[in-house]
């Protein structure tokens, strides 16, 4: 009885229907020592090599995969620095697989129109190159972008394009220094964001 | 573990750690980037892939030069093809009765002219208790048995050996405690008897032999034997190879002539089991000199790879030595110790020893695995083919005449 007799006092008190409350207008303001961390998996497109005798030289590789885990913090409202570890694997034409595993360190810019954010960055390390059992580690690049939206003030999630600039140098004699090559990566990356 | 903000910035830096420290830097002969830029695409023939190749030869059966065919012992059975490769497949011939399942040929040589000779073949049961040689009639593709079969597992063929015109078979016998012996035994042709002992009670297997048709030389793991002209009795010396000319193990033994003289080569490795080392060395001596001072043996250079069997080919019109080599890790196989695939030595200048040049060969799998022996035709028709024969990535060929070497696997 006493909990029929509610019923109708709490319709009388509240008319709206439920429904979800979005984030407010505009993103809360980021500040020094917030932090994000991020989750990407997508396609490595490999582009060119060179830096060769011949100039620009197609890869020879095909499409792979990639996969990187990546860490920031604010420093203001805008820009962030942090750092990442990733892999990723392509196949020559035998079917023998190059992987590269990049750690960097990355600062980034972050525009912020609501309810999207497009962080702009660059990073820059140590990458590791494998193919057989041959290992190289190189100076590695990568500039790039990346576009979310911000599903709440905690979650977002986008798409990630990064340009992968590794040069990679031979003094000789073995292996020659005409083996010198610039290759040049493209990172299409899904991307799972998360702000605390 | 307490999370503090800190928490995802060390795990990352620690994981980062972890990947550097399990990686040791082996950069390899080529860059890795440049490697993938000049790789092409091996072709392949129909053969087994992941096989053993206990040995090649030719036959030419209108003895025109226009009917040559190939013999190779690959996997379990002996396969046959022309060389011309007007037919790149090849066929296969079933073995002797009782030698099915699990048998195997365990070699093929040929003994006389490439025309008029005759193919010879040893077989070992599934079971390894069986074991004889046959005549392979390379027209009808029909097995001959050759004198008597031997039973109970006892004088199991692993290998023949046609030099200077005869027949020779390293048998081996699981001795009364375990320990196998090892002979080397004198088949008498053509019926296979009698079969006199040359080399008895070696502990380690024959793996080599070489001529310079009067004089033969034999070589097990630990030892080499001399075969001269002047023993009636086809009995062999052991000759004591001083420390300066070998490694712990032989690899292999052949004669080959500079452009002046005859030769003995022989290949050794650091490894004291039956397979593997880190290093190698190569050293030749005279034909004709005494092998067992060390001022007949000229050595080059220890080499970082343990070397095993040699062959010899007409390559780009300069005669040059091959030489196999295993592929070993050191520790936990973190790091290659011998990297595999083989050398050429031009001329048979040591100082010449060089790796085959070309992507082709970086590319294919038997540059990154043990390589045993090789086969060069004798025809001038086939110049610039070398075939590589290895003990589980089968059987490979390689066309020298363009501006570098183009592998096939078989």
């Amino acid at each position: 009885m006493a909990a029929v007799s509610s019923l109708p006092a709490f319709a009388q008190t509240n008319d709206e229907p439920d429904q979800f409350t979005p984030p407010s207008e505009g993103f809360t303001e980021y500040s020094l020592g917030d932090q994000m961390l991020s989750i990407n998996l997508g396609l490595m497109v490999p582009l060119f090599f060179n830096w060769g005798p011949d100039g620009f030289s197609r890869t020879n590789l095909s499409v792979g995969g990639i996969g990187s885990l990546q860490w920031g913090s604010f420093l203001n409202s805008r820009v962030a620095l942090g750092m990442e570890l990733g892999g990723t694997f392509m196949f020559t034409p035998n079917g023998r697989s190059l992987f590269m595993v990049p750690i960097t360190g990355k600062v980034s810019y972050f525009f912020r129109p609501y309810p999207f954010e497009i962080p702009i960055f660059l990073g820059a390390g140590l990458n590791i190159s494998r193919l057989d059992d041959q290992t190289k580690f190189d100076p590695i690049l990568k500039p790039g972008a990346s576009f979310y939206w911000a599903y709440n003030p905690e979650w977002s999630f986008g798409l990630n394009t990064v340009w992968w600039w590794v040069p990679q140098f031979y003094r000789g004699p073995e292996p020659p220094s005409g083996d010198t090559r610039v290759g040049n990566f493209l990172e299409l990356s899904l991307s799972a964001l998360y702000h605390f | 573990m307490r999370f503090t903000t800190k928490t995802p910035f060390r795990l990352l830096l620690l994981l980062s750690a972890a990947v550097v420290a399990m990686t040791a830097c082996d950069q390899g002969p080529v860059g890795i980037f440049a490697s993938i830029e000049r790789e092409v695409a091996i072709q392949e023939g129909n053969l087994p892939k992941k096989v053993a190749v206990n040995g090649m030869v030719e036959f030419d059966l209108s003895g025109t030069g226009d009917d040559v065919y190939y013999f190779a012992a690959v996997g379990g059975r002996v396969r046959f093809r022309r060389a011309d490769g007007t037919e790149s497949d090849w066929a296969t011939i079933a073995n002797p009765p009782g030698y099915d399942g699990g048998s195997r040929p365990t070699s093929i040589v040929r003994v006389g002219d490439i025309d008029s000779g005759t193919i010879y073949v040893s077989f070992i049961d599934s079971e390894g208790k069986r074991s004889g040689i046959f005549t392979l009639d390379p027209g009808t593709r029909a097995f001959a048995l050759v004198g008597t079969e031997s039973s109970g597992g006892e004088r199991l063929i692993q290998r023949l050996f046609a030099v200077s015109d005869e027949l020779f078979a390293a048998t081996v016998t699981p001795g009364t405690s375990g320990t196998p012996t090892h002979d080397l035994r004198h088949v008498a042709l053509p019926t296979g008897t009698p079969v006199s002992i040359v080399v008895t009670d070696q502990s380690e297997p024959f793996i080599g032999a070489a001529t310079d048709d009067t004089n033969n030389w034999f070589v097990t793991t630990k030892a080499l034997f001399e075969n001269l002209s002047a023993s009636p009795d086809n009995s062999a010396t052991e000759i004591s190879i001083p420390s300066e000319a070998r490694e712990t193990s032989l690899g292999g033994i052949a004669v080959f002539n500079d452009g002046v003289q005859d030769f003995v080569y022989l290949s050794s490795r650091s490894g004291s089991n039956v397979t593997g080392g880190s290093t190698g060395r190569i050293a030749r001596a005279p034909v004709g000199d005494d092998l067992s001072l060390s001022v007949s043996w000229t050595p080059i250079t220890q080499n970082d790879r343990a070397f095993t069997g040699f062959g010899a080919a007409n390559l780009n019109s300069v005669s040059t030595i091959l030489v196999g080599t295993y592929r070993t890790f050191a520790g936990s196989r973190s790091r290659v110790a011998s990297p595999g695939g083989f050398m050429e030595i031009p001329e048979g200048t040591l100082a010449g020893i060089r790796r085959p040049a070309g992507n082709s060969y970086v590319a294919a799998d038997f540059s990154k695995a043990s390589v045993f022996g090789f086969f060069a035709s004798g025809e001038p028709e086939f110049a610039d083919t070398v075939f590589v024969l290895t003990p589980g990535t089968g059987l490979w060929r390689g066309d020298y005449g363009g501006p570098e070497p183009v592998w096939v696997w078989e």
